[in-house]
């Protein structure tokens, strides 16, 4: 349950640009005629006072493709899956997991389907996970039940199991056995029970003003699937069972148990590589630095951004020490691009970076390449993703194509090319803020390493900006030290990705009350236990 | 106070032209001209990169202006379609006006062209549609009177870094996107794993006995999905979660109907060809396993979805499919910058614009055009049945999302190839005159000139209109599509 109200007082992002540009009737609070405010404004925010909850809509969540492997695995131990051929997701700055991905169109039905009748067929094929032979129909009804309550991760009602097992016992009579296995099984993995995590609450259970009890197995389904990207495993279905779970204490120590294990530690693997849109690196090209075709070099870069992370988050725990650290993980084949000498090593360990170069993990030459394309690196992706996932300012895409530049006849800094482009017309309303988070990394080329000159020319890292005064990207990380913005941003993250939906209005309330905390303490794990602890987690709104 | 909103005027605004259709009372629908019994089919090529304005407004030659009329020439980059001009319309002077009315705000030309390209309608966010595209309601339309087994097929030619935002393009009604499939082996899977190919007989063989179990297993699976769907669904009524799965049983139905079409048997229409020749599944799947990098995936994409779109109309498994067309790796042309910042966008911008872009982005047009033409080939030597091929039976619109490189939403120059069964005439190039905006309409009293190839801000024949028309041609009775205040009419011109 939450604390009693505290007041806190959060600085919100406004440097995005909203409405239509030039028209004062549409522009946001803060900004001006002129374009976005960049000084920083301080709104204060309500927090969730005991009698005044509130939650977020709760979609129904579809297993991602991940997900659905893993709850394979659980349904049938030591099966070798065949190939399921899943529709992938098209992620639009959004996690994996986010419902808003999850859209049903007739050839995500049709993969489902023929993943089903693969996976039963291989199934069937491979009885190793059965526990009998299927030689008789009361061996196959047993083999369905038990499948049936894995795939669903709860017992089955007294309703399903009359039909399950009059469907088994018909297909059995009319072909064999094994046959009637086969059928369920496709059936079962078509079965919204299994694709999805569906939450009909426990109306008689405790919970907070508008919002509803969810039944233990629904709870330990929700709370597995985030921290550890699978089903519940038997332990916690056993406290879903006993009743355990819906307890403060239970709940605290399936909490503690999940959080404390291997798989946690790719769950947040997964987190932070989402948060800060590592996939792009996989598309990450410049035609000036063609070492960026090379596979195997933009993957040990993932892999060091990887154990730096890790690092951060399970060692030191602390959130100035994930934006501000000059620790890295690096290999000799890495060492050049973070601008140290060679360890000696072909795997990856601790290295202390240059202190003039280098600040914490959006300095990670994973996270400034990632961002490249076309010639070289660019400035303007580099400013959104900072103020997307870092500030979560709201930004949104120009109304018209932009004049292009022309191609130089003399050589110029990529700064003084933008400059000159954006300055025209109402570019600079939004590219203001962008460019000017976006230079603040000119002095990294588009594979991250540092330097001092662009073709020849000094580059110029300096800016102020969004209430921001800096001269290079170490002055941008000591200048977000201590603002809150970062903090609430973060715990929005955590929220979006524990929810799988975008926040809403309703969870406001939550996410400050664990951005206040992380404010406080700077305990990385704390606010991820926290989320998990929110009312807007355990519980479900009253519908 | 209570306001009652008039229900066309509600749809209306949420772009949902052509499902008003059925409010509008009459009007003059033109009818397809039948002259065969064999069922027309269609593809979309949706070309999802920008055009260059220059090479398009030229003939082959380079240097004459495009023209109107039967003296019409193919512009340089549709060279490979030289062998079906005589069965082709170039249609140039096509804009989407929808665009100017929309309310969302913000949102550039690839927002605007991605979404309305193909639906004629207003945006629901920046980058989401907010109504059906017309390959998703022509396969709609369809699938009611005549259902297959699948109602369309949307297959993407594609390379591993093509750009994420050209996703898109192609939505289902309330304007959710349309996943395509750029691995062919999921293709096949997709269109043939149920198939059952016709058999030669001779007249004197007695009727082939069914085996009617498949059809029962599979009639008995899908009723055990269904049942406990209903009960998910019925004890989730009244929530959000209730009607997202809701949404997911009724997609299950739609597919165990389509399905239950197969039955078992071959899936043909009458008339049909004796034999159909669909690629063996493990030719396709050592292609795709063996297709190495960027060059390499997107030639087995272009290779292969072309020949899957022809066998799987062939099949008649599906009336409708959309293949959509991304941009080859630069290795295929000989260019090695950003395609899109620093060709597409460069060669579009000067006229006439750098010499060495405009051929780089000639090559690059006309690789694509290849694929087209491949694809031509591959209906053209389909028998159909009754003397025809499949390409008389098959209308093919070449169509894309941005009208230059420069990613205009107007003037984009689309192509009809097929006369869809005598309705169209053909071996013709129209060009819609460009009038100025007044109130958000085409001032048709007074043309803009073409001479001024740097003019825009300009309205001609809307895309609406366009799809309105293929739509008749289809069979399909709509007076308008997508956002109603922009369809003017039928392009009688187009008509035979």
């Amino acid at each position: 349950m939450p604390t009693p109200t505290r007041s806190l007082l959060l600085a919100i992002a406004l440097v995005g640009c909203s409405g239509e540009i030039g028209s004062p009737s549409n522009t946001p609070p803060g900004v001006g005629p002129g374009g976005p405010d960049t000084s920083r404004p301080i709104v204060e925010i309500r927090t969730c006072a005991p009698d005044e909850f509130t939650a977020g809509t709760n979609p129904a969540r579809r297993l991602t493709n991940e997900q659905y492997r893993r709850s394979l695995a659980v349904v049938f131990p030591g099966l070798e899956l065949p190939s399921l051929g899943l529709v992938e997701p098209i992620p639009d700055h959004t996690y994996v997991n986010d419902v808003a991905n999850a859209s049903i169109t007739e050839l995500v039905v049709e993969s489902y389907q023929l993943a089903a009748r693969n996976v039963a067929q291989a199934a069937v094929a491979s009885p190793g996970w059965m526990p009998c032979g299927l030689t008789t129909a009361e061996c196959a009804v047993e083999v369905a039940i038990q499948s049936a309550e894995r795939a669903f991760r709860r017992p089955l009602v007294d309703e399903e199991l009359t039909r399950f097992e009059s469907f088994i016992t018909t297909q059995a009579a009319e072909a064999d056995p094994t046959e009637a296995v086969t059928m369920f099984l496709e059936a079962l993995l078509q079965m919204p029970d299994y694709l999805y995590l569906p939450e009909i609450g426990d109306p008689r259970g405790d919970a907070p003003r508008g919002m509803v009890a969810l039944h233990g197995y629904e709870l330990a389904a929700r709370l597995s699937y985030f921290l550890w990207n699978e089903p519940p495993d038997a332990e916690l279905i056993a406290a879903a069972e006993s009743g355990d779970l819906g307890t403060e204490s239970g709940y605290e120590a399936q909490l503690e148990r999940l959080l404390a294990s291997d798989q946690t530690k790719q769950v947040v693997d997964d987190f932070f590589s989402q948060w800060l849109q590592q996939e792009q690196l996989e598309l990450a090209r410049a035609s000036e630095f063609p070492e960026l075709d090379d596979d195997e070099l933009r993957a040990e870069l993932q892999a060091s951004y990887r154990a730096y992370v890790r690092h951060a988050f399970w060692e030191e725990g602390d959130i100035d020490y994930l934006f501000s650290s000059r620790d890295a993980f690096v290999n000799d084949r890495l060492a050049p691009y973070f601008g140290v000498d060679a360890p000696g090593s072909d795997t990856l360990v601790p290295v202390e970076l240059p202190e003039a170069e280098r600040s914490g993990i959006l300095t990670q030459p994973s996270v400034l390449a990632s961002t490249s394309h076309g010639a070289a690196h660019s400035p303007i992706f580099r400013g959104v993703l900072v103020l997307r996932r870092v500030l979560c300012a709201p930004l949104s895409f120009p109304d018209e194509a932009l004049e292009p530049p022309e191609v130089d006849s003399e050589p110029r800094t990529t700064r003084e090319r933008l400059e000159e482009q954006h300055t025209s017309g109402t570019c600079g309303v939004c590219h203001d803020a962008i460019d000017g988070i976006g230079f603040a990394f000119e002095r990294y080329d588009a594979v991250g390493r540092y330097r001092e000159t662009e073709y020849g020319q000094p580059v110029d890292s300096s800016g102020s900006v969004s209430g921001l005064d800096f001269t290079d990207a170490i002055g941008l990380v000591d200048a977000l030290e201590g603002d809150l913005r970062v903090e609430q941003c973060l715990s929005t993250h955590f929220f979006r990705y524990a929810l799988s939906r975008n926040t809403e209005i309703d969870d406001q309330c939550h996410i400050a009350e664990v951005a206040s905390a992380l404010a406080e303490d700077g305990d990385l794990r704390g606010a991820l236990r926290a989320v998990a602890s929110s009312d807007a987690f355990r519980f479900a709104p009253a519908e | 106070m209570t306001t009652k909103t008039n229900r066309r005027t509600f749809l209306e605004t949420l772009g949902a032209g052509a499902a008003i259709t059925a409010l509008h009372a009459g009007g003059v629908i033109p009818k397809a001209k039948a002259q065969t019994t064999r069922p027309l089919r269609i593809i979309f090529f949706h070309d999802v990169t920008g055009l260059c304005r220059y090479r398009l407004n030229r003939g082959m030659d380079g240097d004459s202006p495009f023209t109107a009329g039967a003296g019409w020439q193919l512009a340089e980059p549709f060279a490979p379609l030289a062998p079906w001009k005589s069965r082709m319309t170039a249609v140039h002077g096509i804009d989407v006006p929808c665009n100017y009315s929309d309310p969302i705000s913000p949102g550039n030309a690839h927002a605007h062209g991605q979404t309305a390209c193909l639906t004629g309608a207003h945006r629901s966010a920046a980058y989401a549609a907010g109504a059906i595209s017309i390959d998703q309601f022509i396969a709609g339309q369809l699938a009611a009177s005549t259902p297959r087994p699948l109602s369309s097929l949307e297959l993407a030619v594609v390379h591993s870094t093509s750009y994420q935002h050209t996703d898109g393009g192609t939505y289902t009604a309330g304007g959710r996107k349309v996943p395509f499939l750029s691995d062919p082996t999921r293709a096949w899977d997709r269109v043939f794993s149920m198939y059952t190919p016709p058999a030669p007989s001779d007249p004197g063989d007695p009727p082939p006995v069914m085996d009617d179990r498949p059809q029962q297993r599979r009639a008995a699976i899908d009723a055990l999905v269904m049942e406990q769907t209903t009960r998910l669904v019925s004890n989730l009524d009244g929530r959000a979660s209730g009607v997202t799965i809701g949404r997911y049983q009724e997609q299950l139905r739609d597919m165990y109907d389509r399905q239950s079409l197969s039955g078992g048997g071959p899936v043909t229409s009458p008339g049909g060809p004796a034999t159909i020749d669909v690629p063996e599944r493990g030719v396709v799947a050592d292609a795709w396993s063996g297709r190495g990098g960027d060059v390499g995936t997107w030639q087995t994409t272009a290779e292969w979805m072309p020949k899957l779109a022809a066998a799987a109309l062939h099949a008649d498994q599906t009336r409708v499919v959309t293949i959509r067309m991304h941009q080859p790796p630069g290795a295929m042309f000989g260019f090695s910058g950003d395609w899109h910042e620093d060709l597409v966008h460069l060669a579009s911008k000067g006229f006439p614009p750098n010499a060495t872009l405009l051929r780089q982005i000639t090559d690059f047009e006309r690789i694509k055009m290849e694929v087209l033409a491949n694809l031509l080939t591959e209906l053209e030597s389909r028998d159909d049945g009754g003397g025809t091929t499949l390409l008389d039976n098959t209308l093919v619109i070449y169509c894309g999302q941005l009208g230059d490189g420069w990613h205009r939403n107007h003037d984009y120059p689309w192509h009809i190839i097929g006369d869809a069964q005598g309705y169209f005439r053909t071996n013709h190039a129209v060009v819609y005159p460009r009038h100025r905006l007044v109130d958000g309409r085409a001032d048709t009293s007074r043309v803009i000139a073409r001479s001024d190839a740097n003019q825009y801000n300009s309205l001609a024949r809307s895309n609406n209109d366009f799809w309105r028309t293929i739509a008749n041609a289809m069979g399909i009775g709509i007076d308008s599509f997508g956002l109603r205040s922009v369809n003017e009419g039928p392009m009688t011109e187009l008509l035979a």
